[in-house]
């Protein structure tokens, strides 16, 4: 749509302040890089770099020194005669950013541009095309269904769902005030649980009674998010009453710098959490689960965030009847 | 040692020598005695000399090939078949391509249906078909009472040079636009999205991504095509009548009608020999890897 190729069925794209919906993809001077790179076989890597200035009748040696500024640029010297089928696939997203870049364009759209490449290579990558972007000042439209992607690469993240925005903003906005429980769990990864709500009373589907930090105003169907590594755990015993979850462990994996557990808190039902301290639970103990009020989501059944009626210090006070 | 292990890991996946050749004895077989022997056979009679009480007698001579290329209606008849054959394959490409490439672009349902109306003709033979120009064609037939109630003169359809391409081309065409199509499948059509959003035209964008990608399937599709016409039966005898003459109908001629085997030797020797050479000449031009 950006592009160009794709009509758009409602709405505007403006550029600069000019409307550019009508004009056809080769006058919006965008720069594309395909998830395929899409790069000329039957050119070598200089005339697949020259190809957009030659559309541009821009005269020869013009055309050979931005070319050679180009290659630099990229750190693909030397290689001006290859065929792109001669590249490594780290090189051939590097003729393709190249290539997109030489039309100096207003706007350049990566689809994609990682997902072809190795683990190691991609955050390489990713780091040259974040340098390149920024010391350009290259306004830059990356897709990616990748989320640390996104989340490592972007100044501003919007997250789509079936063609609609679902929140617009920076990182941290999207990771500590998520507008609803798809981008709660889409960035950065969420339990989310099922239930009813009922004060600070939370139940879940088949599972322990939930005891919130925050008191909220009664909602059926209701999703609660909570972040992995936002949980604390602690022991079961000498907890009672106060908000959190019970519930057994049922796996523990060490990850290095983090542990990471599936605890059970229903018949089938589990939360992740995640623990960057080294004290060991084990597989079977009874656990419980503990978090603060600003680490608490609850979205309501069409999944917009339901602010906290009360202040958590009056919570318990609230409940004191909760328990089914 | 070495060697033993070295024979011991590759025995399971490979096929033992005497096995190998039993499995391709018959096919070779086969190949050699209808294909191979004959074909060397033939040859050899376009040296023997003809008379016309005994036939075909045993000799050393090139005299037939001197006759074929010093004869003005055998050398006609040659060129006649060449330039037919090229201009029926200019025909083909320039209706062919534009069809094969809509075929590739398109996401009709109506696909599979588009390409089993281009092979349907094949289920028929071509003779039958050039019976169906011949009654399209004929004097006395819907489109020359069009014409005639049009324009009011008669201009004759049938045995002519015109007659004789259109069913070529038409006999050829199924052929060509398969070959094209998947010669164009093999083009990345997000090439043309590359080349446009780098500021080419869509007319642009073809001609230098497109076009150059597709080009090998191109020429071979031509070839293809070049090669069948150059062999064309059919057409010629029915729709270009017994005044025009193309190789094929002049071999059956010598073989069946003149009992000249020596010199449909020579025009089987010729027809084979001019279109193996074009073939070469143009894959060696066009095909050249850059």
């Amino acid at each position: 749509m950006l592009a160009g190729f794709v009509g758009v069925a409602s709405g505007n794209i403006i550029l600069d302040g000019e409307d550019i919906q009508h004009l056809p993809p080769y006058r919006r001077e965008m720069g594309l890089v395909f998830q395929s790179y899409a790069l000329f076989p039957h050119m070598t890597v200089a005339e697949n770099i020259a190809f957009g200035l030659q559309m541009r009748r821009q005269p020869r040696e013009a055309i050979a020194s931005r070319v050679a500024e180009l290659l630099d640029l990229v750190k693909l010297t030397g290689y001006e005669a290859r065929l792109p089928r001669q590249l490594s696939g780290g090189q051939q997203q590097r003729v393709a950013l190249a290539r997109a870049i030489a039309i100096d364009p207003k706007v350049l759209l990566l689809d994609e541009p990682l997902s072809n490449l190795d683990a190691s290579l991609r955050q390489q990558v990713a780091h040259e095309i974040r340098l390149l972007q920024k010391a350009r000042g290259l306004t830059t439209i990356m897709v990616t269904h990748d989320q640390l992607e996104a989340m490592s690469m972007a100044d501003r993240l919007v997250v789509m769902r079936n063609g609609r925005i679902e929140q617009a903003g920076t990182q941290r906005d999207l990771y500590e005030r998520p507008a609803s429980s798809f981008v709660a769990s889409f960035i950065g990864g969420s339990n989310i649980v099922e239930g009813d709500l009922d004060g600070a009373m939370f139940r879940a589907v088949e599972a322990e009674p939930v005891r919130l930090a925050s008191t909220y105003a009664p909602q059926p169907a209701c999703r609660l998010a909570l972040r992995p590594e936002r949980i604390v755990m602690a022991p079961s015993a000498g907890h009672a009453g106060g908000p959190g979850v019970t519930g057994t462990i049922e796996l523990a994996t060490y990850l290095g710098a983090t542990s990471e557990y599936l605890v059970r808190i229903g018949p089938d039902r589990r939360l992740v959490v995640r623990s960057s301290v080294g004290a060991d639970h084990r597989a079977g103990e009874r656990v419980f689960l503990r978090w603060s009020a600003q680490d608490e989501r609850v979205f309501d059944s069409q999944d917009r965030v339901v602010a906290p009626a009360v202040k958590a210090a009056s919570a318990q006070l609230a409940v004191s009847t909760g328990r089914s | 040692m070495a060697e033993i292990s070295d024979r011991v890991r590759r025995q399971p996946d490979s096929v033992p020598v005497g096995l190998a050749t039993l499995l391709l004895g018959p096919a070779t077989a086969v190949v050699a005695m209808a294909m191979v022997i004959p074909l060397i056979a033939f040859a050899r009679y376009g040296f023997n000399s003809y008379d016309r009480i005994e036939l075909m007698k045993q000799a050393w001579d090139i005299g037939n090939y001197v006759r074929f290329f010093s004869d003005p209606f055998f050398l006609g008849v040659l060129l006649r078949t060449i330039g037919m054959a090229f201009l029926a394959t200019v025909l083909c490409l320039a209706i062919g391509f534009p069809i094969a490439f809509q075929l590739v672009r398109t996401q009709s349902r109506f696909k599979s249906i588009a390409v089993f109306l281009i092979v349907l003709p094949l289920f028929i033979s071509g003779t039958i078909r050039c019976v169906g120009w011949m009654i399209v064609l004929a004097r006395g037939s819907l489109l020359d009472t069009v014409i005639v109630t049009v324009s009011g003169a008669r201009i004759d359809l049938m045995h002519t040079t015109l007659a004789v391409l259109f069913g070529i081309a038409s006999f050829n065409l199924p052929y060509l636009i398969l070959t094209l199509q998947s010669a164009i499948e093999g083009v990345d059509m997000e090439l043309q999205q590359a080349a446009e959003g780098l500021g080419a035209t869509p007319q642009r964008a073809f001609w230098r991504v497109i076009w150059p990608l597709a080009f090998p399937g191109v020429v071979v599709a031509a070839i293809l095509s070049f090669v069948l016409a150059m062999n064309a039966y059919a057409a010629p005898v029915l729709l270009g009548g017994p005044r025009f003459q193309m190789m094929a109908p002049l071999l059956y001629w010598e073989f069946g009608t003149q009992n000249n085997w020596p010199m449909a030797s020579v025009v089987a020797f010729v027809i084979m020999g001019t279109t193996l050479l074009l073939v070469g000449i143009a894959s060696a031009l066009l095909l050249r890897r850059r």
